[in-house]
């Protein structure tokens, strides 16, 4: 083989790759990946994330990252073509490729927040404390603590609800800081978390004893949800229900049926089934559940959500201008 | 006040009905009058659809986008508004006879709907309701009439291909215009769309904490916007004109019904507060 053989064959090998590369890049075959991506959302809409996650498969994934990467490609393209002819003093042109970008950048800030976000549901109960670590929470700034003061949920004068808030006092080394309403629709952001109102409920601290009052089993029961006991059994706190004389009202079943039902006061037990055990609810708190979530991702997503709005608007808009323009 | 906002609508639906039946009667046998009807028919429904709005305000002291049917109203109020400007712009109203169709099927859709006026629940409190809905109503009020115009396009290629001349035909628009016209409504959504689904998903952020979380909603509304997205790269990369471009426009919208309605009904979420 001489050397220009070697030269020839090398040209060959990288008109080849070249070829490759603008097939798969084609219009094409984005636009049938893009038909695949919509295939995979709509099935994933039918089937309940419990029985298959679709969205967060790998399939779907590679799905995802192959888009972005033919739209980069793309762009890129696009963009040395435009840089060579004379539309680059256009705004159009610039809006499709800010879009094409923005796309790309949505796509690398999700995935950015995916891999050094966090995001976790706790439940706080009232007057107890949260410790924010730098230890189990990554990236935050300074550690503190959330006390919850209160918890309530304010009606409207028709009876359906209003707010429900949460009044937390952030602490730092058990020093008072300072208190906030975390609500729906306004969360706390402090040390780069943010804290949300997610839901609430009432914890039920509930003990299980045999006759002559040994503790057998204990737990934070809520409303609705309940403890397995031996025998088969499981007792169901159904409600709190507070004023002069707080009471929990609670079902026992046995073997999957209604057994017994019955109130106890906080703090007096109550026989249950048949082996004489005991029940014993010992204090009922309002807790409030909270999100706490750091996504570091969010600046790059929203600068991606405002260039892929003016992208659009230039692209688009521009278009239509000089196509009206035309006709005039 | 609850009442009299029902007549309004009820008679917003009423106007929209004869509005059609004129519009489609005005294509059929041709008779100036008819038209001329089913413009006043359709002013009337407008100015109703109108009142039903205000009393709904003032009645409820905000906004009315809490519910499907308080968003139904404005969107097909948005709809109608669209469709005038554009027939007072083309000086064509044979639109109506596409238009009209489908605001009266959505106002007897939305009208099932019904609530009592009702206290914004949590979620809703906030300064991107307003927002959100507006694009809605400006995206998805774009996108019918796109819609309609495609329809609009393959009748009159079918009445072509069958040879028909001189009668519906010399009242519908050219072929070329409408593929136009379907174009503009398009592009003309399409950014407002996105503002729809970038808006939705900030809120999402400050309401629930997450921006995106593969809801229902959230995924329809990617699914529509990527069929649009597909539309644009057809008809500018693949040459995508005529018949295969219209039917592109009538599946899209197909998926935007689908996203408002067909979801909230079938695959409950996180928005299903909206219903």
């Amino acid at each position: 083989m001489n050397e220009q053989d070697v030269i020839v064959q090398q040209t060959t090998y990288r008109k080849r790759v070249f070829q490759v590369l603008h097939i798969v890049t084609s219009m094409k075959v984005a636009m049938a990946l893009l038909m695949l991506l919509v295939g995979a959302a709509m099935i994933g809409t039918v089937i309940s994330p419990q029985r298959y996650d679709i969205y967060h498969s790998m399939g779907f994934r590679l799905l995802l990252a192959l888009i972005c990467g033919s739209t980069f490609i793309c762009s890129m393209k696009q963009l040395a073509a435009l840089c060579l002819s004379n539309k680059w003093r256009h705004l159009a042109p610039w809006g499709t490729f800010a879009v094409h970008m923005a796309i790309v950048l949505i796509v690398l800030g999700a995935l950015y927040g995916n891999v050094y976000g966090f995001s976790e549901e706790i439940n706080l109960s009232v007057g107890k404390d949260y410790e924010i670590t730098q230890e189990k929470y990554r990236g935050i700034g300074e550690p503190f603590t959330l006390h919850l003061e209160n918890f309530e949920t304010q009606y409207y004068a028709d009876g359906t609800v209003s707010d429900w808030i949460s009044h937390i006092r952030i602490e730092h080394n058990g020093q008072n800081g300072f208190t906030q309403e975390v609500k729906v629709n306004h969360p706390l952001i402090y040390q780069g978390i943010s804290i949300y109102q997610s839901s609430f409920g009432m914890a039920i601290q509930t003990q299980y004893l045999d006759a002559a009052g040994k503790v057998l089993q204990e737990a934070s029961l809520g409303e609705g949800r309940g403890m397995i006991l031996e025998g088969d059994m499981m007792i169901l706190p159904v409600r709190y229900v507070g004023g002069v004389n707080p009471q929990i009202m609670y079902i026992v079943y046995k073997g999957g049926r209604e057994y017994d039902w019955g109130a106890a006061p906080l703090g007096s037990s109550r026989f249950i089934g048949p082996q004489m055990g005991m029940v014993k609810f010992i204090e009922a708190q309002p807790f409030s559940g909270l999100l706490i979530k750091r996504d570091p991702g969010i600046p790059l997503v929203w600068f991606g959500f405002l260039l892929l709005a003016f992208g659009f608007f230039a692209s688009l808009y521009k278009k239509t201008i000089l196509a009206s323009n035309q006709k005039g | 006040m609850g009442a009299l906002e029902k007549e309004f609508f009820n008679s917003a639906f009423v106007s929209y009905f004869l509005a059609s039946c004129f519009n489609i009667g005005h294509l059929i046998w041709l008779k100036e009058r008819l038209g001329r009807w089913a413009i006043a028919l359709t002013v009337i429904g407008f100015v109703v659809n109108t009142l039903a709005l205000t009393s709904r305000t003032l009645q409820a002291g905000r906004i009315p986008f809490a519910n499907m049917y308080e968003f139904g109203m404005a969107f097909v109020w948005g709809l109608i508004f669209f469709y005038l400007y554009i027939a007072y712009r083309y000086k064509n109203y044979s639109l109506g006879a596409f238009v009209l169709p489908v605001a009266f099927v959505l106002t007897g859709i939305f009208s099932s709907f019904y609530q009592e006026v009702r206290p914004l629940m949590p979620a809703l409190k906030s300064n991107w309701l307003l927002i959100h809905v507006i694009t809605a109503v400006i995206a998805y009020g774009a996108l019918a009439i796109s819609f309609a115009l495609a329809i609009m396009y393959l009748w009159r290629q079918r009445l072509e291909e069958a040879g028909e001349q001189g009668t519906m035909i010399s009242l519908l628009p050219s072929l070329a215009i409408l593929d136009i016209l379907v174009n503009r409504c398009i592009h003309f959504a399409v950014p407002f769309l996105t503002l729809l689904i970038v808006t939705g998903a900030v809120w999402a952020e400050y309401a629930w904490g997450s921006y995106w979380r593969w809801d229902p909603k959230e995924t329809w509304s990617l699914i529509t916007w990527l069929i649009y997205a597909m539309y644009l790269h057809g008809r500018v990369a693949l040459g995508w004109r005529g018949k295969k471009a219209m039917n592109w426009a009538v599946i899209g919208f197909i998926t935007v019904l689908f996203t408002f309605i067909g979801v909230n009904v079938l695959l409950p979420g996180l928005h299903s507060y909206a219903l």
